[in-house]
Formats: C-alpha cells, structure tokens, sequence
C-alpha cells in the first residue's frame, strides 16, 4: 500500500493505493495523523485505487472520522469501488460517513 | 625497508672477517620477522574475539622484537580518550585502569597525528608524560609507539617498551608498524563478530519470549473458550441450537453466546472483534460479560446493544466488535435481533428458501459513543432455521486468493433442510475447509445456527 497526500483548494487529499488491512492501518492512520498535526481540517479520502479494507481499515476511518468531528472538520471518502462500498455498508459506517463519487464532488462540497 | 638491508648489509661486508656470518645472521633475522608476520595474518583467523586476537598478535610480535612490556590502547570513540585494551608486563594490572586524554602523552600524540614515534631516551624528551610511570612504577626507559589505522581512522595505538639489550631503530618501527596494519583488521573482524555475538542473544531472548508468550496464549484461549457454552441445549427444547468457535490463532476475536432469559426465551449472539490475539480476546470478554450482565426479561436486543455501546465505548477503545444478537420466543416462533455492522444473517426455511434477514445498519459496538441500535422482527415456523457466522466464513480464502463467498454459502444452506444444527454447523465447516483446499485458516471462524423444532 501507499499513501499519496496532496493539497488542492484549501483540503488534504489522501489517496489509498493498495490493500488498506492489519498490515497498513498503522502508517494510513500515522498519515492522516500527520496532516492534522498540520493544521488540516477538511480532508479528502480518495478510494478510487484501493481494491480492498479490512476491518483494521475500517478502524483508521472511524478514527478519521472521530478526529475531524473533534475538530469541527469535514471529511468525504470518495471513489470507492463496489466491493469496498459493500463493506463500509456492511458494517453501518455509511451511517456516520460522507461519500462522494469522485475527488473532484468531493472538493466540491467541501467549498460549499 | 630496502635502504636499510643495503646497509646493514654494506656494513658486514666491511667486516671482512665476520662476513659471512653476519650476512648470515642478518638474513635469519630476515626470514624470522617475515615469518612472524606470516603467522601473524594467519591467527587472525584462530579466534574472533577482539582481545585473544590482540594477544596473538602481540605474542608473535614480541618473538622477534624483544621488549619488556607492550600495550594496545584504543581510541574510545565517544570521548576520543585512550584506553589501555591489552597491557602485558609486570605491571599490567596498574596500567589497564588509566585512560590517556585526546592528545596526552607519547600514545595520545601518536593516535592523533596518525604518525609512528620512537622515544629512546625518556627522561630527556617532553613530550613524555610519565603519569602512566608513577602511578605504576614501571620505569620507562625507551618506548616504541605505532598507530593502528583502519580505513584512514587512527583506532589505536600499539606501544612497546623497553627494548632488550639496545635502542628502538627504525627498522623496529617498520617491524612494528607491519604488526600493527593485522590488528586494525582484527578490531574490525571483533567488531562483525561482537554485532553477531549480539544478534543471536537477541534472537535466543526473543524466542525465549514468544515461548513463554505462547504458552500464556494457549493458556489465555483456554479461559476464552470457557466464557462459550459449550453444552448444547437437550433434544427436549422447542428449538435447535448449537455454535462453533474455531480461532485461527490462539486466540480469537470472534464470539458467540446464548442462554435462555425465562421459560419461553432464548438470548442469542454472535459477534467479531476487529482485531486477534489477546487485545481482541480481552475486548471480547469485557462484550460477553456486558451482554450478559443486562440482559433481561422485557429488554429487546436493540435497547441491549444501545446499553452496552454505552459502556464500551465510554473509554474510546482501540477495538470494537460487529454483533448481531436476538432474542427467540420458543412459543410463537417470534425473533427479535439487532445489529451493529455485522454481515447479513440468512434464514432456510423448511422449504429450502433462502431469505437475508435485513436489519437495519448500525455501527459496531464501540465504534462510537451515543450509537443507537434498532430492532428488526420475524418469526421461524417449524423447520426453519436461523445462521448467524462472521465474516471468517464468507472470506476464507483458497490458494488462488478466491473467496468462499456469500454466494457459496447460500448454495450450501440450499443443502441444509433436513439436518440438525450440529449437522449444519459440521457440514458447513467442512465445505469451507473444502473450499480453502489447505490453505490456511487466517481469519476466526465462529457459526451460530437456531431451528425451530
């Protein structure tokens, strides 16, 4: 897996490429740690290349999630694919988090 | 070198009458230092540790180049001091407890300019510091002092004192500086083999560890499996039920539970902590013990989940737990459940029909505080059955990293009508395994299954 994080119109993109499982959780949620230490408040979580997470991924996301409602941020998880939508589904977290289908929808809503 | 052999060769043949003898005794002399460094290079080998190589090499040295005392000392590379590593002579013992300053003394200047020095007249020549000499009483007369480089580092110094019977000349430097270049390959040689030395205790206490560690751990899924029950209901209840837990490590993340609240009511639950080994197992107790700890007659399965989210996820713990649990009325046939990001449940009717139960999606218990968890109703007539599983099921994976799938598993509870509970579970397993073809187990497995007598 690897983490690509960009800056575009005023929120952080972090881009999952690869299996986000027990394996990776750990540096994915160092990242997007790190980018709050930054000062980042609304971010991006761009799925279009990740085929697979686990229920450690899953983690990281609630993790996410938690830490941008703490700092009265906004997050959106965009692009994810069929298998990974069933997944977030499944396991109730559609309830408590923002999708979109594409970054760009997603910086979109975010200026909004 | 060559100059001096010219010479000292010039010289005998002017002595005409001792000739041939001195020439003699010059080229034995020859032989016997080359074949002191010959062996010298070849008891680098004999050892790897750094002191017994120095000694070797020092022992060989001191066969040709007859001295009362010889020390190594070398650089310490965090306070740049020098310090005695080998010391031989009477007074070895005194000397090997003082350290020279960067700079002090014969040794300290030669280790910093890198640059042999032959001292032969010590009480004359200030650069001789004599701390060393009073503090042991060792008189120093002459001493000859080379450096030991490494790959353009001066490492140390080698110094030997006072020369049996004469003078140090410049062919000793050169005899002593030849022995010196070994020893630098020595220190370095020490170094590998102490970091080898290293790791391999390392590794040796590492396994002593994950020895132990493994011992507890099966000593930890022993007390796991004693918070399951594991005495299944008689053949006299009005219904069939009957669970399997298999760990694919030690421990396990996955659970199951059910035991009846009343007379007509059954409790059931199933569940997957989203991490293994013994977090997981913890987390996984603390679960079981809250549900069964407020579970109670009049209270429906959401109203349980809401409770207990409430106290899981108060200390915003790094787990949480996917669940679906229900409640079973033994008289009517009526179900209750609810879930928090469980995989969907399956009923099979007597039929053969295969029927999702669709609850209504929460959050995994401890997700997230103020969760709420809802309630989801239908009714088994005789025959039919209830499966609750984990995800371990639907994601074993076979060699080629397929996945058995929910579309398998529907396939095979199309078989299931007609079996008992323990039959199912036992079938189910093995179409799983079946399935992985050998390949190994890598996520806990646990099934529940619940018929309608």
């Amino acid at each position: 897996m690897i983490i690509v994080t960009t800056q575009r119109e005023g929120a952080a993109i972090m881009s999952i490429e690869g299996r986000l499982d027990g394996q990776h959780a750990q540096t994915a949620e160092a990242s997007f740690l790190a980018l709050t230490a930054e000062g980042n408040t609304r971010f991006v979580f761009d799925f279009s290349a990740m085929p697979y997470i686990s229920s450690a991924g899953l983690r990281v996301v609630l993790v996410a999630a938690k830490k941008v409602r703490s700092l009265q941020g906004k997050l959106i998880c965009a692009s994810m694919n069929e298998q990974v939508r069933d997944v977030f589904e499944m396991s109730g977290f559609l309830s408590i988090l923002e999708t979109a289908d594409s970054t760009e929808e997603a910086l979109e809503r975010l200026k909004a | 070198m060559d100059g001096q052999w010219v010479a000292a060769g010039a010289g005998a043949l002017v002595g005409a009458a001792a000739g041939a003898g001195a020439l003699y005794a010059v080229l034995r002399m020859r032989f016997r230092r080359m074949k002191a460094l010959l062996e010298i290079s070849m008891q680098l080998n004999s050892t790897l540790k750094r002191r017994e190589q120095m000694e070797l090499i020092m022992n060989t040295a001191k066969r040709v180049l007859p001295v009362e005392a010889a020390s190594v000392l070398l650089v310490d590379p965090e306070t740049d001091e020098l310090f005695f590593e080998l010391a031989q002579g009477e007074k070895g013992a005194e000397v090997r407890e003082i350290r020279l300053k960067p700079g002090e003394g014969i040794a300290g200047r030669v280790a910093k300019s890198g640059q042999s020095l032959i001292v032969n007249d010590t009480k004359n020549d200030p650069r001789w510091s004599n701390r060393v000499a009073e503090r042991t009483g060792f008189e120093t007369r002459n001493l000859l002092t080379v450096p030991i480089v490494n790959r353009d580092k001066v490492e140390g110094v080698l110094q030997v004192i006072n020369k049996k019977g004469g003078k140090f000349t410049t062919r000793d430097r050169l005899l002593l500086e030849q022995v010196a270049r070994p020893m630098a390959v020595s220190l370095e040689n020490a170094r590998l083999y102490a970091k080898v030395e290293e790791s391999l205790a390392e590794l040796q206490s590492t396994t002593a560890i994950k020895e132990r560690l493994e011992s507890e751990l099966q000593v930890a899924g022993t007390i796991q499996m004693s918070f399951l029950p594991r005495t299944m209901p008689s053949a006299y209840e009005p219904y069939d039920v009957c669970a399997l837990l298999k760990s694919a490590k030690e421990v396990g993340g996955d659970f199951y539970n059910f035991f009846k609240i009343d007379d007509d009511h059954l409790f059931f639950a199933l569940g997957d902590v989203s991490d293994k080994g013994i977090p997981a197992a913890l987390f996984m107790a603390v679960t079981l013990t809250l549900l069964k700890g407020k579970m109670g007659p009049g209270l429906s399965p959401g109203e349980l989940l809401t409770m207990v989210n409430d106290e899981l996820a108060r200390d915003n713990p790094l787990v949480f737990a996917t669940i679906v649990c229900g409640v079973y009325t033994c008289s009517t046939g009526e179900l209750v459940m609810s879930e928090g990001g469980h995989c969907t449940p399956y009923v099979v009717r007597a039929s053969g029909a295969i029927e999702p139960v669709k609850l209504r999606k929460s959050l995994p218990l401890a997700a997230m505080e103020d969760a709420v968890y809802h309630d989801g109703r239908l009714s088994l007539e005789p025959g039919d059955r209830l499966l609750l599983y984990t995800d371990g099921i639907t994601e074993a994976e076979n060699a080629a990293q397929e996945q058995y799938s929910s579309e398998r598993l529907r396939e095979f509870l199309e078989m299931t009508p007609g079996m008992s509970s323990a039959e199912t579970i036992d079938a189910l397993l093995m179409h799983v395994f079946m399935f992985a073809d050998g390949a190994p187990q890598s996520d806990d497995i646990a099934v529940l299954t619940l018929m309608r007598r």
